[in-house]
């Protein structure tokens, strides 16, 4: 038997009255991976993540976390996930050390060492004595990271993280997250940037109105462009004769004699072929790689 | 870097209790408020040493005295600790919805259901505490009014079994109204899942019942109809106005300041109907708290 997925999601849907916000949507989040969910604003992100930890119920589809099913097996299952659901939720009259001790006592107590040791993590170790209505939102969004760790969790599901973080707190939390997900733990991460993630995701979903836009890793989505930038003779004719082409109606001119070309079959050796097949003889083809946020663009972006 | 040692913890009752107990101790107006009865005890206590009836009672009747002091002392605790269970249980319901940690602690596993008895229970938990304290500081004031009339606790040992009782019912019908009220904290904040709405109906629910009280009277003086003393037989707040008479059956000393309800249910009745409005408060709280999605 393979192990259960840490998230598996089979044609989730999700209606608010009339209106479809998550529709059919099926992916699966192996144990120990870094997971990107993606999407503009008002995807259905947030929908997702609330429907993961039960506070929503999904109104088709099957939703399994950690494998149990939700939301039935929440009471079994959701103890060992750590959720940082949009902006944190906290205590604003509580210290950030009474803000630990208080969500921790919810799940049996924690040793105050454990509060110490979370809040220097999280480098708010010189201010967990403050209270948290006098906290940046920065610092605020880190202490809800520190309560979602509390108890070590197996799923770490993190609603837009980098919220109010300066790029130092962006690089720490980044690398804490490598470092959980080496010891183990599978994080789930949205954000509707990107580069937030890219750094740090194994693979990652990406989430246009409620729908899976792309599924897979950041590799794949960077290289399937097969769009070539072809360095060739007579860079002019060739242009107009690519031009003339069924498939070839995009190419335009590149920099120094060369042209960028989409090739027929998004292969480079069939845009090679059909050009040497004209008489026109290439130096060089080199593919170009889209650049991500370019292609995320292109994949939430069209018809809306 | 500490990292994951794979021992989650599981979210039981008796955790989420403790937590809510954790949050009710870091929650000043809590704090005050139970301070402010202390004080206003403290008050009436001395007060009753000015009292006349008192001083030429207590040596020779003591009954007499503990019946002139009873329902003011009694009137004090019942709704000092019915505010505070009030204003307690609501407060603690409302305030998870109004700053989104409802889904923090749902989202780790807490049940829905398990939350809202949890609130209750630590509710409760503080109106003991809160109630045994009043009983300490009650007891302390009589006797230091005892003693003050007569240099002895003599009129202690003459009080009759039947002060003793009314004692026990006073403490009783405390008992008893601070669940209540705890209900309706409980109930009215987790129907509308806002800590404003549901401080503020809990405060004017009892006011409301109460007048609703005098309007029944009002229209039972207009047309005689059986309906409007069936219907303040049924209210919470009048009802507990006597319970202190009910428990006792007959003869208890009840506050004669606060509306009473037109028609004086037997012993069982009442009792029903003050455990039809918990149960029903109750059941309001946990199939609101149950149902629906968590979109705060
Ligand atoms: N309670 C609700 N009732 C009706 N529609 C809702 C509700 N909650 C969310 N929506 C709608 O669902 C869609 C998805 O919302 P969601 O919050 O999941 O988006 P998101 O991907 O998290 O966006 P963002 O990046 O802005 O956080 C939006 O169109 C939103 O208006
Ligand atoms: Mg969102």
């Amino acid at each position: 038997m393979s192990p259960a997925a840490a998230l598996e999601l089979r044609s989730l849907c999700k209606r608010f009255g009339p209106k479809e916000v998550v529709t059919d949507l099926s992916f699966r989040v192996e144990p120990g991976e870094v997971f990107g969910f993606l999407g503009p604003n008002g995807a259905g992100k947030t929908t997702t993540m609330r429907m993961v930890l039960g506070l929503i119920r999904p109104s088709a589809g099957k939703l399994l976390v950690l494998g149990e099913e939700m939301p039935a097996g929440g009471r079994r299952v959701l103890p060992q996930v750590g959720p940082l659901v949009e902006t944190p939720a906290l205590y604003p009259n509580l210290s950030g050390r009474d803000n630990l001790a208080v969500f921790g006592a919810e799940l049996g107590g924690v040793p105050w060492s454990r509060v110490d040791e979370l809040l220097a993590l999280v480098g708010l170790g010189d201010r967990g004595r403050d209270r948290v209505a006098r906290y940046s939102l920065g610092m605020r969004q880190r202490l809800g990271l520190a309560v979602a760790l509390l108890h070590r969790p197996r799923l770490l599901l993190l609603d837009e993280p980098a919220n109010g973080l300066d790029p130092a707190g962006i690089r720490e939390i980044r690398s804490l997250l490598r470092n959980l997900s080496s010891a183990g733990t599978t994080v789930f991460i949205s954000s509707h940037v990107l580069g937030e993630v890219e750094r740090v995701c194994d693979r990652v979903a990406i989430l246009r109105r409620g729908r899976l836009a792309y599924l897979g890793d950041l590799s794949s989505l960077r290289a399937s462009t097969g769009t070539f930038l072809v360095r060739i003779e007579r860079a002019d004719e060739a242009l107009q004769w690519l031009r003339a082409q069924p498939w070839g109606g995009s190419a335009q001119a590149g920099p120094d004699g060369t042209v960028e070309v989409l090739s027929p079959t998004g292969r480079g050796r069939d845009l090679n072929r059909a050009l040497m097949g004209a008489g026109f003889f290439a130096d060089s083809l080199v593919p170009c790689e889209r650049d991500l946020e370019e292609a995320f663009l292109q994949l939430t972006e069209e018809e809306r | 870097m500490p990292l994951p040692d794979a021992a989650p913890a599981r979210a039981g009752l008796k955790a989420a209790v403790f937590a809510e107990l954790a949050k009710l101790r870091r929650q000043r107006p809590t704090w005050i408020l139970a301070g402010a009865v202390y004080l206003l005890l403290g008050l009436v206590l001395f007060a009753l040493t000015q009292d006349p009836l008192v001083a030429s009672t207590i040596g020779q009747r003591p009954l007499t005295a503990l019946e002139q002091m009873l329902p003011s002392v009694q009137f004090v605790f019942s709704a000092g600790v019915g505010l505070i269970m009030l204003t307690t249980g609501s407060r603690l319901v409302g305030i998870e919805y109004s700053l989104g940690t409802i889904r923090i602690i749902v989202g780790r596993g807490t049940g829905r259901a398990q939350l809202v008895l949890a609130k209750l229970l630590a509710t409760l938990l503080t109106g003991a505490g809160l109630l045994l304290g009043y009983c300490l500081l009650a007891s302390l004031g009589l006797s230091l009014i005892a003693l003050h009339f007569t240099g002895s606790l003599a009129p202690m040992g003459r009080l009759p079994m039947v002060g003793w009782r009314d004692l026990v019912l006073a403490v009783a019908s405390c008992a008893i109204s601070a669940t209540a009220c705890a209900a309706v904290g409980v109930g009215l904040a987790a129907a509308t899942r806002s800590l404003t709405a549901g401080i503020v109906l809990s405060i004017l629910f009892f006011p409301l019942d109460n007048a609703l009280a005098l309007a029944f009277r009002g229209l039972f003086q207009l047309n005689h109809l059986h309906l409007w003393q069936a219907l303040s037989a049924a209210l919470l707040g009048p009802t507990l106005n006597r319970l202190p008479e009910v428990l006792a059956g007959q003869g208890a000393a009840v506050s004669q300041a606060l509306p009473q309800p037109l028609l004086q249910l037997p012993q069982l009745a009442a009792l029903g109907v003050v455990a039809a409005w918990t149960v029903g408060l109750l059941a309001l709280a946990l199939l609101t708290s149950v149902r629906g999605d968590i979109l705060d």
